[in-house]
């Protein structure tokens, strides 16, 4: 992928924020992200490279967030705490996983799957254990490394979305 | 089996063949499960209901597992048939609206049943009688099976099978018991026992579904979480805190036949008294009544009815199954001379059996 801005030069800072209900997606070069005030360095600028990258393994979430699927508003999900379709789970993703943790204690699933699905649970564990490895190299400040490890991830994904019965609700 | 054929019969689950059926009156699972790229039911539109109810009583009639059960859809019912659904634990409250697009698949000898467009696209839940969770549990896993394949089922690899409630996401299991705490109640301790239930991260709650009184000393225990868990753990811990819980019925039964025999003797033959002989009885009241018999049943002071007995008058007084089975409309004060008939008919019966036998 190259910079939005100069279409020359690698992307490497992706910057994604949702802002009533919509989406501002841009991708730019180093150079490019430091000329828009995107800093690289963590300690200069609290919207640094390293919060942007965590947003890649965890976005932010937003309360006005909306399911593409069903319509549902995040805030129509905290009054009624119904859930409306099975796209809900992606669309407020950032937003459930803690509040799954605080119901149940746990994230991740450990019960019986369709069958369908089989093979499915070891590429989205070693999905989540590239997430680890992309934190650990962001605390680092290892960049480069934090974009291979992003890479895996993405590819990983695509594959998933691509696949049978794919990411339902997990990584969109 | 029709409604009508139902009303003339007890539910096998009440049958008080399972473990420990005297404190437990049976065991149930449920799972919860949704089609993938239908709204759930609450917020679906009519055509996306009428779609979801395509799909699964399709997939419920082609499999083998439920070749015998008997499918009926809510607004094909009358008021009276829905409620008396609900009181033999086959439909929840909520499900028991006049709706074309509610149905409800009873199989097994009504240990099964699966609500079509409840709160979730299927509800599957298998009933066992007694401390029989495992039992319970087998059946619905075969089922779940048995249709696996058939359904396309919303379920992330991350979060496992997704529901409209979070708390359901993951397993989509609840597996509960209902148990009988009378012991524990007039000692006193129950407080304590419930509050060690909950900090064991299961869920207590009294004989009639959310927020109601506890009615006859009777405790629903089940699993809160789903997620992080698999269908055995759920059930393991679940066995293990009941039979914890049993052990302290048991104790608690032992100090009062030590400190206060007379008393409880005298509650419990009271009881019986009153349920043999009376004429009008509120449920209320039988509730109360039939829980002292059944702790004396339990502690060994009185044999002349049957666990299976007790359970079923549990089930066969509540309103709908009394106009059900006398095939007209009644109000309350009516049902309460009828109830009393019908009590005391069985406990006669009881009383014939347990002396020949």
């Amino acid at each position: 992928m190259l910079c939005d801005n100069c279409g020359k030069e690698p992307a490497k800072v992706h910057y994604k924020e949702i802002k009533d209900d919509k989406t501002i997606e841009f991708n730019l070069c180093e150079k490019c992200a430091e000329e828009k005030g995107l800093h690289l360095s963590p300690k200069k600028h609290p919207f640094s490279i390293s919060n942007i990258l965590a947003g890649m393994a965890e976005e932010v979430g937003s309360s006005s967030a909306k399911c593409q699927g069903c319509g549902l508003t995040y805030a129509e999900f905290r009054e009624t705490g119904r859930l409306g379709c099975s796209e809900c789970y992606g669309a407020f993703k950032e937003q459930l996983r803690p509040m799954l943790r605080r119901i149940h204690g746990s994230n991740s699933h450990a019960g019986k799957s369709p069958r369908s699905t089989e093979g499915m649970l070891e590429k989205i564990r070693e999905i989540e254990d590239l997430k680890v490895a992309l934190r650990q190299a962001i605390e680092k400040e290892d960049f480069e490394k934090a974009a291979e490890i992003r890479d895996k991830i993405k590819e990983l994904e695509a594959l998933g979305e691509s696949g049978p019965e794919g990411g339902e609700g997990t990584d969109k | 089996m029709t409604i009508a054929e139902m009303s003339k019969t007890a539910s096998p689950w009440l049958g008080a063949t399972g473990r420990h059926s005297g404190a437990v009156v049976s065991s149930r699972v449920r799972l919860a499960r949704n089609l993938r790229g239908i709204p759930f039911a609450h917020r679906a539109a009519a055509h996306d209901l009428e779609l979801s109810m395509v799909l699964c009583k399709g997939a419920l009639e082609a499999s083998p597992a439920l070749k015998s059960g008997t499918l009926v859809v809510m607004s094909d019912l009358d008021d009276l048939d829905r409620q008396f659904l609900v009181e033999r634990h086959l439909i929840s409250q909520e499900h028991a609206e006049k709706s074309p697009t509610r149905a409800v698949l009873v199989a097994n000898g009504e240990s099964a049943s699966i609500m079509i467009n409840e709160e979730d696209h299927l509800r599957l839940q298998a009933i066992a009688s007694g401390f029989e969770v495992l039992d319970a549990w087998r059946l619905l896993e075969r089922l779940d099976d048995d249709l696996d394949g058939r359904l396309e089922y919303a379920f992330s690899c991350e979060w496992g099978y997704l529901s409209a409630c979070p708390t359901n996401t993951g397993t989509g299991l609840r597996a509960s018991m209902l148990v009988h705490l009378p012991a524990l109640v007039l000692t006193g301790q129950i407080s304590k026992v419930l509050h060690g239930i909950s900090q064991m991260g299961l869920a207590v709650r009294g004989f009639y579904g959310e927020g109601s009184e506890v009615m006859g000393n009777l405790f629903q225990v089940s699993n809160r979480t789903a997620l992080g868990v698999s269908e055995l753990d759920i059930i393991q811990s679940l066995e293990k805190v009941v039979q914890q819980v049993l052990d302290y019925e048991a104790q608690a039964g032992q100090i009062l036949l030590r400190d206060a025999r007379s008393q409880i003797e005298d509650k419990v033959w009271r009881a019986y008294g009153i349920l043999r002989h009376c004429r009008k009885l509120t449920s209320q009241e039988m509730m109360s009544l039939g829980s002292a018999v059944r702790l004396g049943k339990s502690m060994g002071l009185i044999e002349r009815i049957s666990a299976a007995g007790l359970n079923n008058l549990l089930v066969i007084c509540q309103p709908a199954h009394l106009q059900k089975r006398f095939e007209r409309a009644m109000d309350p004060a009516e049902r309460d001379i009828v109830r009393a008939d019908m009590v005391r008919k069985i406990m006669a019966e009881e009383e014939a059996r347990t002396s020949a036998g």
